[in-house]
């Protein structure tokens, strides 16, 4: 459904993606997952045919996106940018909405917005920002476009109508398949939802494949640091933090049936490592954690 | 309901749900099991792999698919799970209960004495 091939493009004089490939399968719920500035935002303009890019290939549905509106009619991309009318009240906005895209279910999208309690004869400019990303998300919804993208849909929402957000995509998902694919740099709460997930780190696809081969990729040990390093080798540790005696560990989920055993024995925990921490620890680079800026300091200590 | 610090995968968790389902007489023989879509929302999770938690069920002949109705649980699935869960996980609570005996330096015998005591607990209620 969705093609990307070494795909790279630069702004002045700095590369926002510098080699983005994936296959994304048709209807997919995706989780495009990535620290503030990996280039999550930058590969949606380019999915959504906003600009185009540098170098690469890029096909969704097989075809090209950008100027093409055989691709335009069928996607939507939702961000703290979308407005279809500027400074229209929120009615045009569903005029404008049903008008355009031939599947927008308008009745759905005024009733979500009562329940929501937004007042849908106001201005958009008039708004909160938290009110404006949920009208926005609300109209995105709707359109039931055969792709859809969500950038940091959820930014500014409080946790009550951020529950009910996810309640939502998952429900309309299951009635009305499509792809969809939600950006995030913070994914906790969607974890669950994804069916496909793709990483960005520094412009570059590093993970890209189903949600729950991320999900069981690593696993946590917590204790002994002794035990634990009498057990693992030291090449299997993707990261460690804590301090001495008591350790935890993060090695790949691929313990022998006798390791976990002598790992238990001497009461190390075994925890899995969710999605959004897996991929936390995929594109670690700073040298040691948090922890070490703290006990660095106490070392230093003049006092 | 899930276990996120679990090293279980979803799809087993979910699984394991309905399994007990079946053992508690929740669903029973010929009953219609949820759907994928049901257990998507059940759950809160991709219907894929809700999907693949029936998957595992048909995989171990506990449920019948019929097609363009659904699936159904097969008859003696109960009888069938009661089996398994007396090896497996019966044996993986011995198990676990013996490693922690042996922890505290206490022997077969004080271990038979609190499994006893636990037994005439429940037949005193």
């Amino acid at each position: 459904m969705i093609e990307a091939i070494q795909l790279r493009k630069r702004y002045g004089n700095k590369d926002a993606l510098k080699n983005v490939t994936c296959h994304i399968p048709k209807n997919s719920f995706v989780g495009l997952i990535g620290r503030n500035g990996s280039g999550k935002t930058t590969f949606l303009k380019l999915l959504a045919g906003e600009s185009t890019p540098t170098s690469g290939q890029l096909f969704v549905g097989g075809e090209q996106p950008f100027d093409n509106i055989q691709v335009s009619a069928n996607t939507m991309l939702i961000d703290d940018e979308f407005n279809l009318v500027d400074n229209a009240r929120l009615t045009e906005g569903l005029d404008a909405m049903a008008h355009f895209y031939p599947k927008f279910d308008r009745l759905l999208a005024e009733r979500l917005l009562a329940y929501f309690e937004i007042p849908t004869h106001a201005r958009q400019s008039k708004l909160s920002k938290g009110m404006n990303m949920t009208y926005r998300f609300v109209l995105g919804l709707c359109a039931r476009t055969d792709v859809t993208y969500f950038d940091e849909p959820t930014n500014g929402m409080d946790a009550s109508v951020r529950k009910d957000v996810y309640r939502l995509l998952l429900k309309d998902y299951v009635e009305h398949p499509r792809t969809i694919i939600v950006s995030s740099h913070h994914i906790e709460e969607l974890e669950q939802l994804l069916s496909y997930v793709v990483v960005l780190h520094d412009g570059q696809t590093v993970y890209v494949d189903e949600a729950e081969q991320l999900q069981q990729r690593y696993v946590e040990l917590i204790g002994s640091a002794a035990t634990i390093q009498s057990v693992i080798a030291k090449s299997q540790v993707v990261t460690t933090f804590g301090e001495a005696p008591v350790q935890h560990v993060i090695v790949p989920n691929e313990l022998t049936a006798e390791e976990r055993h002598q790992l238990q024995q001497s009461n190390v925990q075994i925890k899995g490592v969710g999605l959004s921490d897996a991929y936390i620890y995929m594109t670690e680079h700073r040298k040691g954690g948090i922890d070490d800026v703290y006990n660095d300091y106490d070392a230093d200590s003049t006092l | 309901m899930l276990d996120a610090t679990s090293t279980e995968p979803i799809y087993q968790q979910i699984a394991n749900w309905l399994e007990d389902e079946i053992l508690l007489g929740h669903l029973t023989e010929d009953a219609k099991v949820y759907s994928q879509y049901q257990l998507a929302e059940l759950f809160q999770v991709n219907p894929a792999t809700a999907g693949k938690a029936i998957t595992l069920l048909l995989e171990q002949d506990l449920v019948y698919k019929k097609r363009g109705l659904g699936t159904f649980v097969k008859e003696g699935a109960q009888q069938q799970l009661k089996m398994n869960r007396k090896t497996t996980v019966i044996q993986s609570i011995i198990d676990d209960l013996v490693e922690q005996a042996k922890l505290l330096g206490l022997t077969e015998h004080d271990v038979q004495q609190a499994i006893q005591a636990s037994f005439q607990k429940e037949e005193k209620k």
